[in-house]
């Protein structure tokens, strides 16, 4: 069946750009077919893929040796060759997220604050997708779309989110 | 303030047989990693950093 995309999500994100949280790249391993689908039909809208170093590093980590190094590598520049940059503005924003979450921030890990920080950085354009829908509280973060995986076993859930005004 | 974002020109499409060739060889190499990460906890305790973990 694939991942079912709502219509006004291709509409609405056409010329835009998706944020991809490492739980996406690591879905796309486990089911690669329905993943290059839903890949290409964003590619095909001109929705930008793009990550951060944060979740690049999460990904390469604990590679043994070089060539699993690059192997790794050469998966992920498969779905995305963009790797937003990490300004002064982000790091600021970072801070600033930090008072924002409050108390609920101490279980937020680090790559979360700064994808939402990327988020802030150039919002209206950039939009999150992340199977991690527990970290982005709707105090800081609207939940746009929802796509849903239904699986022989279970559906799985993203989360589309925009940075709240 | 720069809000614009880096563009790829050129928009290519994933190969589906290249794709799915590597994510098999990619799944394995985690696969392997995740049993790194168990024996480790097992010795050292559970590792602070479980986000990316392909079992987690």
């Amino acid at each position: 069946m694939g991942l079912v995309i709502p219509r006004e999500l291709i509409s609405s994100l056409k010329n835009k750009h998706l944020l991809l949280d490492t739980n996406i790249f690591i879905d796309a391993l486990l089911h690669p077919n329905d993943f290059t689908d839903f890949f290409n039909t964003l590619k095909e809208n001109n929705i930008d893929l793009v990550t951060i170093d944060l979740v690049k590093i999460e990904f390469l980590r604990g590679a043994q040796d070089d060539p699993t190094y690059k192997s790794k590598e050469q998966y992920l520049q498969n779905i995305t060759k963009i790797i937003l940059p990490t300004d002064e503005i982000v790091i600021k924003n970072v801070y600033e997220l930090l008072r924002k979450y409050r108390e609920f921030g101490k279980t937020i890990a680090m790559a979360d604050f700064y994808l939402g920080a990327n988020l802030m950085r150039y919002k209206g354009n950039l939009y999150l997708l992340t199977r991690n829908t527990k970290e982005f509280p709707s105090n800081i973060f609207n939940l746009k779309y929802i796509v849903n995986y239904p699986l022989p076993k279970g559906i799985f859930t993203y989360g589309v989110y925009e940075i709240k005004s | 303030m720069n809000t614009k974002l880096p563009v790829e020109k050129k928009k290519e499409k994933i190969n589906k047989t290249k794709f799915i060739d590597l994510a098999k060889k990619v799944r394995e190499i985690f696969e392997k990693e995740s049993e790194y990460v168990q024996k480790e906890e097992k010795r050292n305790g559970i590792s602070n950093t479980p986000r990316a973990d392909f079992l987690a």
